[in-house]
């Protein structure tokens, strides 16, 4: 189930909200297991998130260790203006940004787009499957077109959301998608003309 | 709408981020143009492809474990160190709300500041608080110009050939 499926504010939402607001209540006291808790219940969101940002194993665990960190460290200033669910987005989110920026320089916000000429598309289709294709593609975009694509059809974000996460306007948020998918359908030429 | 202003909003058009009203003036100038029609397609099968997801691979094993391991060995090394906050399960983090030196240096500059304050006031209390107090005794300093020892800028300054002029004319 996305986060826009999980909009219509059913009430196992407002429970496990509930519930993530206590544990981070006592996690602001110091209890390490009330953190435990809170890492079980989102660890694979975090880990989704890290890795469709970032597109390498290792560097997503890491990545989404380190957020988990972040929010025990911080836990005595959490707000819950929003859910959990969106403060770890975000803390995630941004994470593994800073940490594309720290990185090499070919994470930039315009590499260019290179095709593999060396492929034929009937390899294409005998090698790889679509899904494969499309995660080739996305490690090509830079990182903010990547992320903001990522939250978007992964994690089922709005523009909203998708802004509080990355610390930028909605209208920024359509930008940086409409230019994504123009380049993954550059990149996905074969697959999107069939 | 024109084909470039429908071109910008196509994205958030089939991403349903549009309002009802600019989804409308989309469509209707969808209803009339081929070439905006085949854009939306291409951003739909683009769509598409992303929505049938990244092949994410499985969270590796032991991952919260691991979280839960250096969350133990980061509040280990903050127990070693004398003025961090530890975290301890089930024990609350020790907060440092008594005055450190540099908030006692600001406090005691600030008192310094106050008393100076105190002391400007108390010693000017009564010339402020007398009604016909004059700060001088001597009728000769009365204006501002004797009082402040700018006879030089009078028309006729003590030892000027004019004061002597005057001194020697006058009976």
């Amino acid at each position: 189930m996305t986060s826009r499926d999980q909009q219509s504010g059913d009430q196992p939402c407002r429970d496990q909200r509930s519930v993530d607001q206590q544990c981070m209540e006592l996690v602001a006291r110091g209890d390490l297991d009330a953190f435990g808790e809170l890492v079980r219940r989102h660890q694979k969101t975090a880990w989704r998130v890290a890795f469709g940002i970032l597109g390498d194993e290792a560097e997503a665990e890491d990545a989404a260790q380190q957020a988990f960190l972040k929010i025990l460290e911080a836990a005595d200033r959490y707000q819950p203006t929003a859910s959990f669910r969106t403060y770890l987005y975000r803390v995630v989110t941004r994470h593994c940004l800073d940490r594309l920026d720290k990185m090499s320089p070919l994470y930039t916000d315009d590499p260019p787009i290179i095709s593999d000429q060396r492929r034929s598309p009937a390899r294409h289709v005998e090698r790889r499957e679509a899904r494969d294709e499309v995660h080739r593609a996305l490690e090509k975009l830079p990182a903010r077109q990547r992320a903001a694509v990522s939250l978007f059809h992964f994690e089922g974000l709005s523009y909203k959301e998708i802004a509080a996460s990355m610390d930028v306007s909605s209208k920024a948020v359509e930008r940086l998608l409409a230019r994504g998918r123009k380049a993954l359908e550059l990149e996905l030429t074969e697959f999107v003309n069939s | 709408m024109n084909c470039d202003e429908t071109t910008t909003r196509l994205h958030a058009y089939q991403d349903g981020e549009l309002s009802p009203a600019s989804r409308a003036a989309v469509e209707l100038h969808l209803d009339d143009c081929v070439e905006c029609q085949r854009k939306l397609e291409r951003i739909q099968a683009v769509c598409q492809m992303l929505d049938g997801g990244r092949p994410a691979p499985e969270i590796p094993a032991g991952f919260a474990e691991r979280v839960l391991e250096r969350a133990a060995e980061r509040a280990a090394e903050r127990a070693d160190k004398p003025t961090s906050t530890p975290m301890q399960p089930g024990r609350p983090p020790r907060w440092t709300i008594g005055p450190t030196p540099e908030r006692a240096r600001r406090v005691a500059a600030a008192a310094m500041l106050l008393l100076g304050l105190g002391l400007g006031v108390l010693l000017g209390a009564d010339v402020w608080w007398t009604p016909n107090s004059s700060p001088t005794a001597d009728p000769a300093l009365e204006t501002p110009r004797a009082y402040y020892g700018l006879d030089v800028l009078s028309e006729a300054p003590e030892g000027s050939l004019v004061d002597t002029y005057i001194t020697v004319t006058e009976p």
